[in-house]
């Protein structure tokens, strides 16, 4: 429903730790037209220049609490991403992003209680590590 | 015009592309819905009420002061339930019914009467719930959503429930949404921007409109090789669904609030694909004295392309409906 917004504009940039540069971050939104448990997040994937992250290095920070695995979230009953939203999600990369333009492609997957399959939601866009 | 009693509302859902954004704060959807004439405020806690279902006494005080402040009158909370919590195991009844309950506290704090009960929702959860609801003056109508259709299986079991305890605690609210005679003329152009074969778009939008089977079209539209966007409208026009609007007048004693759904207001007196006339002239026939709560649900099929004006949508259907209902001030 809201695929074009799922990956927020200018907002890919490389995380630095003690001086080393241990992977990159993009803040994203979740598609779905309402604020939901994040066990409901069935998968959110990555893909950088055509290449797509692993699960084990992608980590979620939603609502000002610390970044967590995707596999935590799967039993997190609780907390809500709300609607509109954006969360950081931060990819193990050593080393990080070059500098320049990359292609970004954002695929989120939601379950939804009333309809039969889940909801999907991509975006591709273009995004530049200064 | 026979004398009725039917009123104007809107449901925020209409204005979700504009808070999604923040582009209009929770405040500001009000705002720019009473300044058309829509007294009645229905809402959806997940969207813009974060924090729900612990929300504070401060916001409740403040939702309190905008009731005052801009004149509306606090219309229904959509509640949903979620039946596919966990990944690998059913939710028990009795986790929903507690939820239900945090939404029947909600919706008395938020000062309105009615709950829209998800589609889907196990008529055992309402009637689990329904003792408390009453207790409280809170209905619990269940949506009558496409492609749910009103002499369905799943019906039966919802109207079980509403007449085992009366149509004002348990009733229906049906989704104009099931009143499609034209398929969409937004949700085509859509799948022709993605790509969909142009030929057999026609012939979907044939078939729906003549009001033809179209359960066939999706299977077709693979055997013929066809891309996954004509597939994909092929298969959309197997959810819109086109009941009688007449369909409602033996559920009246039931129906105590109208999601009015739209998807392209074309002017100030067309719905593309709804017929609003035959509708209204239904609800005044009927009886209704509920809201017809504005549902606009067309951003989503024209974001890709066009900017979204989610209040002017609003703004004509209002127009219309203020006609149809033979408002005074109506032009």
């Amino acid at each position: 429903m809201f695929d074009r917004y799922v990956l927020v504009p200018n907002s890919l940039h490389n995380e630095i730790i003690d001086g080393q540069v241990v992977g990159f971050s993009v803040k994203v939104r979740a598609g779905y037209y309402r604020g939901f448990r994040l066990a409901l997040l069935e998968d959110l994937q990555l893909t950088v220049d055509g290449l797509t992250f692993e699960r084990k290095d992608l980590a979620l920070e939603v609502g000002g609490k610390p970044a967590r695995p995707l596999d935590d979230l799967e039993t997190e009953y609780e907390q809500t991403w709300d609607f509109g939203a954006p969360a950081t999600l931060h990819v193990r990369k050593p080393g990080g992003l070059e500098p320049g333009a990359h292609s970004v492609i954002a695929y989120e997957r939601i379950r939804v209680s009333y309809f039969p399959l889940p909801a999907e939601y991509t975006l591709a866009d273009v995004q530049v590590v200064a | 015009m026979t004398k009725h009693s039917i009123k104007r509302g809107v449901s925020l859902y209409s204005f979700q592309e504009e808070y999604f954004l923040r582009r209009l704060t929770l405040e500001q959807c009000i705002e720019k819905s009473v300044s058309v004439g829509a007294l009645g405020i229905e809402t959806i806690a997940e969207q813009m009420m974060p924090g729900f279902p612990r929300l504070s006494d401060d916001f409740y005080a403040k939702w309190h002061g905008w009731v005052d402040q801009y004149g509306f009158v606090p219309t229904a909370h959509d509640m949903f339930a979620e039946l596919k919590l966990y990944k690998d195991r059913p939710r028990p009844v009795d986790e929903m019914v507690n939820e239900l309950r945090l939404d029947i506290d909600h919706t008395a704090k938020l000062g309105a009467n009615i709950i829209r009960i998800l589609a889907l929702t196990p008529p055992e959860v309402v009637d689990k719930a329904a003792g408390y609801a009453g207790d409280r003056g809170i209905k619990l109508l269940t949506e009558i959503h496409a492609p749910h259709r009103f002499d369905s299986q799943w019906m039966e079991e919802v109207m079980m429930v509403a007449e085992k305890w009366g149509g004002e605690v348990v009733g229906l609210m049906p989704d104009l949404g099931v009143f499609v005679e034209r398929l969409p003329r937004v949700v085509w152009e859509r799948a022709l921007r993605d790509g969909a074969d142009p030929k057999f778009t026609a012939h979907v939008v044939n078939v729906y409109d003549s009001g033809e089977d179209t359960s066939g079209l999706p299977q077709k539209a693979q055997d013929l090789g066809l891309s996954p966007a004509t597939v994909g409208i092929a298969w959309a026009a197997t959810r819109y669904i086109n009941e009688d609007p007449r369909s409602m007048l033996e559920y009246m004693p039931y129906i105590h609030h109208i999601q009015a759904k739209f998807y392209e207001m074309v002017d100030d007196d067309h719905e593309y694909s709804i017929p609003y006339d035959k509708i209204v002239s239904t609800l005044i026939e009927g009886g209704y004295d509920g809201y017809l709560s504005s549902e606009y649900e067309g951003n989503r099929h024209i974001q890709d392309a066009y900017g979204v004006d989610s209040f002017e949508q609003v703004r004509r259907h209002h127009a219309m409906m203020a006609k149809l209902l033979g408002e005074k001030d109506a032009a």
